[in-house]
């Protein structure tokens, strides 16, 4: 039997205990009577349980305790900073660095494209693509005319044939 | 001054308010308040101690520095798991450390430390474990994240989505993703380890529950 997109996310919702009470009881009536439905919900209690092994684990032993003068250690860290108003100054002077920054990359980027275009790389680069670009089939057409003239006019020779 | 007498009756907002006064000592409830919930929670993040109690150090800094930012419209611990988690990710990106790094864990392996009848139970339940801890330690960052919030910390979906700031459907379909690549990595490493694997009827495995089972 299938269990649908709904029912398998009301079987969480319900794991997590996040279903309303009514819907809750509904679902908990529903899976007395599906088998399928309460094989499902039995794999998602199973699984729940490796975290909750693990979490007992956890709070047991590697749920480190914090040494005994954390509070003061944070405490004497927090008067060695600077009073907030410093802060929001070095904030500000901190995103201010960061926009000059900012600005002088692009600024820099854009000076060495001016400098790559004057030195002429750029527009050889362009001028080799175009000589490799094969001419519009109208100018091919005119150089045909233009040769056949030529030859009938005699100023040039046909090859014959070997 | 900020006089603490039975500091856990005051509410949150007093002492941040106190706190945000100047009052030290009003920090310092805040600090022993959350201090264990911060270090537990980091320590799914973070195996060494001494790691985790520097980085716990730096959410509380960054709290006191950012007090003054909190919004009351949520909750404190909400805000203050969001800085926790944020500081938990940007530590192991920063260290190149994106996995848990597994600890054999004294207390884990101790089969004494556990109650059940059966002199088996507690290997099992000590290596289900340390096997839970490796698959969710090599599970992508958001999935790992959702099913710490969600199965160790035992946050709500509301309060999930308050700290992770996503929307309730996210965290839904998040979360189911995130069971389904468990199971389906248990499945794969250690189906052996499968709590209840004789229960699902077959049609039902492998499919994804954020997508539909059948």
């Amino acid at each position: 039997m299938k269990i649908s997109h709904d029912d398998e996310g009301n079987l969480h919702r319900l794991l997590d205990g996040e279903l309303l009470p009514e819907a809750a009881v509904a679902l908990r009536a529903r899976i007395a009577a599906e088998p399928a439905l309460a094989a499902r919900f039995r794999a998602l209690e199973g699984l729940r349980s490796c975290f909750a092994g693990d979490r007992f684990a956890g709070e047991r032993g590697s749920g480190a305790p914090l040494s005994a003068g954390f509070t003061a250690g944070v405490l004497a860290a927090a008067r060695r900073l600077p009073s907030r108003h410093e802060m929001d100054e070095q904030e500000v002077g901190d995103g201010v660095i960061v926009v000059c920054r900012r600005l002088l990359l692009a600024a820099a980027v854009v000076v060495a494209f001016g400098l790559v275009w004057r030195s002429g790389v750029i527009g050889r680069v362009f001028e080799v693509s175009h000589g490799a670009l094969e001419a519009e089939s109208s100018e091919m057409e005119q150089e045909i005319q233009r040769l056949d003239a030529l030859i009938q006019s005699g100023a040039i020779g046909e090859r014959s044939p070997k | 001054m900020f006089a603490l007498k039975r500091p856990l009756e005051v509410p949150d907002r007093e002492l941040i308010a106190a706190a945000l006064d100047g009052s030290e000592p009003a920090f310092a409830a805040l600090i022993d308040r959350y201090k264990d919930r911060v270090s537990r929670l980091l320590g799914r993040y973070c195996r060494d101690p001494v790691e985790c109690e520097d980085l716990s150090q730096e959410v509380f800094l960054k709290v006191f520095r950012k007090l003054h930012t909190f919004q009351q419209e949520s909750a404190f611990f909400t805000w203050l798991y969001r800085i926790a988690v944020n500081a938990a990710t940007d530590h192991m990106s920063r260290s190149s450390y994106r996995r848990l790094r597994l600890v054999e864990d004294e207390t884990v392996l101790d089969p004494g430390s556990r109650d059940e009848a059966s002199p088996v139970a507690p290997l099992m339940a000590a290596e289900l474990a340390a096997v839970t801890r490796e698959i969710v330690a090599k599970l992508p960052e958001k999935y790992r994240t959702i099913l710490i919030l969600r199965e160790y910390e035992d946050l709500s979906y509301t309060e999930i989505a308050d700290v992770l700031q996503i929307q309730m459907g996210t965290v839904e379909s998040r979360l189911f993703r995130a069971r389904q690549r468990f199971k389906e990595q248990l499945e794969r490493l250690h189906p052996e380890l499968v709590p209840g694997r004789d229960l699902e009827p077959a049609s039902g495995r492998g499919r994804s529950p954020g997508g539909g089972v059948q």
